[in-house]
């Protein structure tokens, strides 16, 4: 099991994610498939994205949510291990800042994390790839009139 | 030359030397395009002239101001590079930031800061190119090109009505090529129908020739003869030589299709999320186009926060155009 203090990041090398409509859709950049995180999944994920510590995150998911701190450190124990298997997330350096944990003055249901997989995406890939090496190339070292939106 | 052994940066300078003495001694052909507002200069030998020139002509522009991309083009002969034998065919970055792109039917080499294009490739009389190679060429260094300026080449098709436009969106086998095609037949505009650049809620075509399986194009009544075919199941057609005045560069997105190929008896439209749309748009665009992926994707999700998507079931060709101009009234009567 995770501990409280670890920090947790995206693996920028092997995934692309976003949150819409409370929901994470993550990338795995490397294999194709993509996955969906829904419950509570698109706060976790912006967490992650923050570098949270397991346990800032825990802090702010029992405040928000009427769960049992138990509960939810095991939930949220388990969909990390999972999107650490699948190589979407790594162990941070050094975690983000902490914002302090707000207050809620209504606990909201809790819905339970979980991680949905589709690999329609491996096999079209397989069948029709992309060009190799195409990871290789480099975003940051943009030329002249780039312009990020 | 050994290729096996030539560094990225001994290869891209000579391929840019190959073009360059190319353009210099044979007889070439120029264009000027514009593709999302950027002014581009096509120079190529003239044998590859209607191979490079049919997916773009309907985007030559008149244009005077300074060209933001120069690509030169000439001919891959075999004794120039013996692609077979190179032995990590796809892409290579040079530590210069030159991207080389390397396939059987060609050699480009793009260099990023200066906006450059050497590109070899075969002519398709001579040894018959893949489709998508002669539907799409030079994808990679524009799609590179355009994600450097935050406009992203995403994995849909485009059509649009009234300058209002449809992306049709989905994985490979879908249906986006059925319904851009179709819905072209019906009078709409087309943009293209698998790979098109998307700023925001702007859409623009980038080229402008159809890939469609053979199977499939036997629903259509084209009226047209095909002979550009080759075996590999997919015909190219040169819309924008066929359909010269319905192919625009560019439209508003007014709403993302979602084509589900069924065997209905209508066709059937109804709404659905925007996670749906985002997963139906994002991974084949991120895992298949060269973008920035990260970016890409957050980019991709603003598109489909602020447009509606639908779920097209497909059902008679015929009928395709028709349910797509019912849903264009609906939302203009929305006011979506």
């Amino acid at each position: 099991m995770l501990n409280p203090t670890d920090c947790l990041e995206p693996n920028v090398e092997r995934a692309a994610g976003d949150v819409i409509d409370g929901e994470a859709i993550i990338i795995n950049l490397v294999t194709g498939a993509y996955y969906s995180m829904q419950g509570i999944g698109g706060e976790i994920w912006s967490m992650i994205s923050a570098r949270r510590s397991v346990g800032s995150m825990l802090d702010e998911i029992t405040a928000a949510y009427d769960v049992g701190y138990d509960d939810a450190h095991r939930d949220l124990d388990a969909v990390l291990q999972q999107l650490l298997d699948e190589g979407l997330i790594q162990r941070a350096g050094n975690g983000g800042a902490v914002p302090a944990t707000p207050e809620f003055p209504v606990r909201r249901p809790y819905r339970k994390p979980t991680l949905q997989v589709f690999r329609d995406m491996e096999e079209l890939l397989a069948l029709d790839p992309p060009a190799p090496g195409m990871n290789q190339i480099a975003w940051s070292d943009r030329g002249p009139g780039s312009d990020s939106k | 030359m050994n290729l096996a052994a030539a560094a990225p940066e001994v290869l891209s300078a000579a391929i840019a030397q190959r073009v360059d003495d190319a353009i210099a001694t044979r007889a070439v052909e120029s264009r000027r395009i514009a593709i999302a507002g950027a002014t581009i200069d096509l120079t190529v030998e003239g044998e590859l002239a209607s191979l490079l020139f049919t997916p773009f002509a309907h985007l030559v522009t008149t244009a005077d101001d300074a060209a933001a991309l120069q690509i030169s083009v000439a001919v891959l002969r075999d004794d120039a590079f013996d692609l077979e034998r190179l032995p990590d065919t796809g892409i290579v970055v040079n530590d210069r930031g030159t991207i080389l792109h390397l396939q059987r039917e060609s050699a480009i080499a793009f260099d990023r800061a200066a906006n450059r294009v050497h590109a070899l490739m075969r002519n398709a009389s001579g040894s018959g190119l893949a489709s998508w190679h002669r539907a799409k060429p030079l994808q990679v260094p524009l799609s590179i090109f355009f994600a450097d300026r935050g406009i992203d080449f995403v994995h849909g098709g485009l059509i649009s009505l009234d300058g209002q436009g449809l992306l049709v969106a989905g994985a490979g086998g879908s249906g986006k090529s059925t319904v851009s095609v179709a819905a072209l037949l019906d009078g709409f505009d087309f943009l293209g129908d698998d790979c098109v650049a998307v700023d925001q809620l702007r859409g623009f075509s980038v080229f402008g020739s159809s890939c469609i399986e053979r199977d499939h194009l036997q629903r259509f009544r084209l009226g047209r003869t095909i002979d550009e075919t080759r075996g590999d199941g997919k015909d190219v057609l040169p819309l924008s030589r066929w359909f010269a005045d319905r192919l625009v560069p560019s439209t508003t997105i007014r709403a993302i299709v979602l084509p589900r190929v069924a065997h209905g008896d209508a066709v059937t439209i109804e709404r659905v999320s925007a996670r749906e749309a985002l997963l139906a748009l994002a991974p084949s665009s991120i895992l298949k186009r060269a973008v920035p992926p990260a970016e890409a994707l957050a980019r991709i999700a603003r598109l489909v926060r602020n447009v509606p998507a639908y779920r097209l079931e497909m059902g008679p060709v015929d009928d395709v155009g028709a349910r797509l101009r019912t849903l264009l009234a609906t939302l203009n009567e929305e006011g979506a």
